[in-house]
């Protein structure tokens, strides 16, 4: 055994604190505890905060052009927007099936609406600008039989598909956005058109819609499917 | 290095091992991991990158990125408990020479100047590791709560992602002082060279790390041979 150097004092348990430990322990309480906690609030929406130094700092939305979205898609790639190409159908129970060019979706009557975006993960979105057709618009094109009781929004993006009830189709700030903060609508949000509900969360907000059927019978969207409340009411999950 | 004659000279190769190869290897799997759940989680998280890496191709290389981080460390403690447990214990106990280099603040990482003698790791290196490896225990918790609250509700919290992100931050933070430190600040960049080729310039080390180096040498058989 080689002999301790005389000259340094010997180190006595004692002389060692497991500070490490306590940094490493606390680091994983803090994320509990912070779980936990910003869960109670509801969230606090990092991603907005780190989002939004982009309009305070010039040229950092540029680099960070988030604005607190977060873009969802569940195939690759996302469906590409040709105005040349583009049609919606509206079909089922209606009396007047119509199949609608772009220019015919520019030609029909739209109006502004601000609202806030829930995303069901925990993100939001405040005060935003949609410009779109309303569901009163479009069931006077298309005049629903009373027969129809479900209306369903079927998205370029296959499989993605969900459905609301003739009632919540009808409620107030529901549109079929084209525009969005005063611009079309981009890709990543749906372009040329997607479905916005504020009172519900964003999975319910089909993107890059092509296709809506009115329909008697009920049916699981994409995420329902998968677990997700067909009733996606913004904070009523707490109570699951 | 000094290939001298085996006379009886005292004189020592000019770099000192820092780190084993198994050591670097592990740095290098959390690095390149680290680096894939970054770009990763960045496209996830920005609409700017969503179209230039769509969410489905990102999620599924995030979790691939964090699978393989999870693999290596689960690999390393059961192939290598023993180095594990030496490693932990290194990075836990933080002695009198630690608390007084603690009590010198970040100042200590820009100038050695009155510096008490630190081992192997000094304790800004400690709780520098010690905090990464709780922050990538969070990561993997909360990004395993989003994982399983897509498929159960009963999983779904509101503020699983917001820390997510907080720990994301943090990280990214730690390790952009870690690269600035160990890259371009003049009196810590001479330690780059052991975690690249797993030895250091003696002298630096016997400044920064006197006890290790003295330790090192008292084991090593070069006046024994």
């Amino acid at each position: 055994m080689e002999p301790e150097p005389p000259q340094r004092p010997t180190e006595t348990p004692r002389d060692r604190l497991p500070l490490g430990r306590a940094a490493f322990l606390g680091t994983i309480a803090a994320g509990v505890i912070g779980v936990a906690a910003l869960s109670r609030l509801g969230g606090m929406g990092v991603g907005n905060i780190v989002g939004s130094i982009g309009n305070v700092v010039p040229g950092m939305n540029s680099i960070v052009p988030t604005n607190g979205w977060r873009i969802y898609n569940v195939q690759d790639p996302m469906p590409t927007f040709d105005p040349a190409t583009y049609t919606l159908v509206v079909d089922g129970e209606v009396d007047n099936p119509v199949r609608l060019t772009w220019s015919d979706v520019e030609d029909t009557a739209q109006v502004v609406s601000i609202s806030d975006f829930h995303c069901v993960t925990g993100w939001s979105v405040e005060q935003v600008h949609w410009k779109g057709i309303t569901p009163a618009t479009l069931m006077e094109l298309v005049r629903p039989r009373p027969a129809a009781l479900h209306v369903n929004f079927q998205s370029l993006e296959e499989p993605y598909f969900d459905q609301l009830t003739m009632e919540q189709f009808k409620l107030p700030e529901v549109l079929l956005a084209t525009e969005m903060d005063g611009l079309p609508l981009k890709r990543v949000h749906g372009a040329p058109m997607r479905l916005v509900i504020p009172q519900m969360y964003g999975y319910k907000g089909v993107k890059w819609l092509s296709h809506i059927t009115f329909e008697r019978e009920p049916t699981r969207g994409y995420w329902e499917t998968r677990g997700y409340d067909a009733d996606a009411w913004v904070g009523m999950d707490v109570q699951h | 290095m000094s290939s001298t004659s085996p006379a009886p000279t005292r004189t020592r190769p000019a770099t000192i091992r820092r780190f084993t190869g198994v050591q670097r290897l592990l740095h290098l799997i959390l690095t390149i991991t680290f680096l894939g759940m970054l770009w990763t989680g960045l496209c996830l998280w920005s609409p700017a990158l969503a179209e230039v890496m769509n969410r489905p191709l990102a999620k599924q290389w995030h979790f691939y990125s964090a699978i393989a981080l999870g693999v290596a460390f689960v690999l390393i403690l059961v192939l290598r408990p023993r180095d594990v447990r030496a490693f932990a214990s290194a990075v836990d106990q933080l002695d009198r020479a630690d608390r007084a280099w603690l009590r010198g603040g970040p100042r200590r990482l820009f100038s050695h100047v009155g510096a008490p003698e630190q081992g192997w790791l000094n304790a800004g290196q400690k709780l520098n590791t010690a905090i990464t490896i709780g922050l990538l225990i969070v990561l993997t918790g909360t990004g395993l709560l989003l994982w399983i609250g897509e498929r159960n509700t009963a999983f779904r919290f509101a503020g699983t992602v917001d820390v997510h992100d907080l720990a994301t931050i943090l990280i990214v933070l730690l390790v952009s002082g870690h690269l600035y430190l160990a890259i371009f600040n003049p009196s810590t960049r001479a330690s780059l060279s052991g975690m690249t080729n797993g030895s250091v310039d003696r002298e630096w080390a016997r400044a920064n790390h006197r006890r290790w180096v003295e330790e090192c040498e008292a084991q090593e058989p070069d006046d024994r041979s």
